[in-house]
């Protein structure tokens, strides 16, 4: 928050024996004041003598204030005197950049500098050295010049940076960055990267930010791998929030409007993977982002899953595999899990998106006989409305599972020591390597099979 | 009528010494890799084919099996 500091003179200083000065001290003030000291020119002629208004306090504004504005003024007049414009001076030197005020007039008028242009350190730097001057010339050698001075000052509008210590500890054996403590200057974002958010304390040692900032996540924060989480300071609030600045405050409202579901979608089966019973189908995971406004601008979607297939082969029968949406249509293209350990895959294309779209969005995660894992998902929006850009991550999915039925996969059975057992896989021996075969193709007509017998069958 | 150009009989002064003309045996009749004669007496390769298949709860290992062998794996 900018500060208005209003720096008062402390002495002066005549440039000729023929100026004499009463009540010195009523010229210490800003130009509210309504008393004044007043300068007798007692000479007998029309030199021009000078009153050096000096001695101004920039110490009071901090050593690391910003300075957005500087301006001068003076409260005075004069009688009898023949006066011209007014300048900033280093001593007896002009400082032009400190601009001026018109000569003054025989009624108590606040004038206000023009054309000050000075660098706050600049001005600084003259010290007690840097004054007012007026010139007390009398107008004809009979008449006694005077001038009131009421008051003088420089008004400096600055700002101070506010830093906050934030401790991010990590009790996790997740990659987490940064952790430690860092100054985080009070209005910017700070952000930690970390592969989950379950175990990650995050701490602002300049207020108390537990509440809130869990308040932020839902309540709940939940694990959400190779995610990308962003704090921020409410400089008007002085508490700290997810994304509280300016950018970031929009971002709290809409994540305290949400569902504080956890960011798993969890298997269906106690085999900890989804494996359709003889068929291929599908789960549409649905996101909620109906708290953005429909004429907000899409500037970014970024999609990722955690996950694996459950075999190693991709073909028709070993399906799993992913694809965002937007109701019915299909966005981007269809991508493969190509790996049968749990990974973190960034879906490649996710096409584009208006935010009427985006109310609807959804990850389709397709699934043939053999199965795959669908651990977590997280979407990352960035948009734009009416010139403020927001970021939304970490949407939980509602876990609204529509699951369809797709076409009919062949089951084959074997009876062994009298009951009917379903094989799960095939192979054949060719060229003195085992190649898994689809169920279909494992045995043919015209051929007679016999069951043999090894070690381990 | 066309002559058989396999002998499928012999007989010797009024001896058979050999006849093959009532035997009823095919190739879906013999293991494929033997030979056998048909009733006509023609010398043909069997053509039956025996395909081995093992059951295991696990996969197999490269040092088990033949080539053409199956492997099923059960749940």
């Amino acid at each position: 928050m900018a500060t208005t500091a209003r720096l008062i003179p402390s002495t002066y200083y005549v440039s000729s024996s023929n100026l004499s000065v009463s009540n010195p001290s009523s010229m210490y003030a800003n130009t509210d004041s309504t008393t004044y000291a007043t300068v007798t020119n007692n000479g007998t002629s029309t030199s021009s003598y000078y009153l050096y208004i000096r001695g101004f306090d920039f110490d009071t504004v901090p050593d690391d204030a910003v300075v957005s504005k500087i301006e001068i003024k003076l409260k005075a007049y004069h009688s009898g005197g023949n006066t011209s414009t007014i300048y900033g001076y280093n001593g007896t030197s002009q400082v032009s950049a400190a601009g001026s005020t018109t000569a003054l007039t025989t009624t108590a008028t606040v004038k206000t500098f023009t054309n000050t242009t000075i660098a706050w350190d600049t001005l600084k730097g003259y010290g007690s050295n840097f004054g007012l001057r007026i010139n007390c010339r009398r107008s004809n050698r009979n008449t006694t010049a005077y001038v009131y001075v009421y008051g003088a000052e420089i008004e400096v509008t600055y700002t101070v940076p506010v830093y906050h210590d934030v401790t991010v500890t990590n009790n996790t054996t997740a990659t987490v960055s940064p952790t430690g403590t860092t100054s985080i200057l009070e209005g910017e974002d700070f952000v930690v990267s970390t592969d989950t958010l379950s175990g990650i304390t995050v701490t602002d040692n300049s207020v108390d930010v537990t509440s809130q900032f869990t308040q932020a996540q839902g309540g709940t924060i939940s694990a959400v791998p190779s995610s990308t989480f962003t704090t921020g300071f409410s400089s008007t609030s002085g508490n700290f929030y997810q994304n509280s600045s300016t950018t970031s405050s929009a971002w709290l409202q809409y994540a305290i409007g949400h569902s504080a579901e956890s960011p798993y979608s969890t298997s269906n089966t106690s085999n900890t993977y989804v494996k359709p019973e003889g068929s291929t189908g599908w789960i549409n995971y649905h996101f909620d982002f109906s708290d953005i406004p429909l004429s907000a601008t899409i500037n970014s979607v970024s999609v990722k899953v955690y996950g694996a297939r459950e075999d190693a082969t991709v073909d028709s029968t070993h399906v799993a595999r992913f694809q965002c949406y937007s109701g019915n249509t299909a966005k981007g293209t269809i991508q493969n899990f190509t790996s049968t350990s749990n990974g973190s895959v960034t879906v490649s294309d996710v096409g584009t998106w208006t935010a009427s779209e985006l109310h609807d969005a959804q990850l389709r995660f397709e699934l043939g006989y053999y199965g795959g894992r669908m651990l977590g998902i997280t979407w990352t929006v960035t948009y734009t409305v009416s010139g403020y850009i927001y970021t939304v991550s970490n949407v939980a999915a509602d876990h609204t599972i529509v699951f369809s039925s797709g076409s009919a996969q062949p089951e084959l059975y074997v009876k062994l020591n009298g009951t009917w057992v379903r094989v799960q896989k095939a192979y054949k021996k060719s060229n003195g390597t085992w190649t898994q075969v689809a169920l279909n193709q494992c045995f043919q007509s015209g051929v007679n099979y016999v069951h043999g017998t090894l070690n381990g069958t | 009528m066309a002559s058989n150009p396999y002998v499928n009989k012999v007989v010797k002064e009024g001896t058979t010494l050999i006849d093959l003309s009532q035997d009823t045996a095919t190739a879906s009749d013999v293991l494929s890799g033997k030979y056998f004669h048909l009733a006509t007496g023609e010398r043909v390769q069997g053509g039956v084919v025996i395909v081995t298949y093992y059951t295991s709860s696990s996969s197999p290992s490269s040092s088990q099996g033949s080539n053409g062998d199956i492997w099923l794996v059960t749940s």
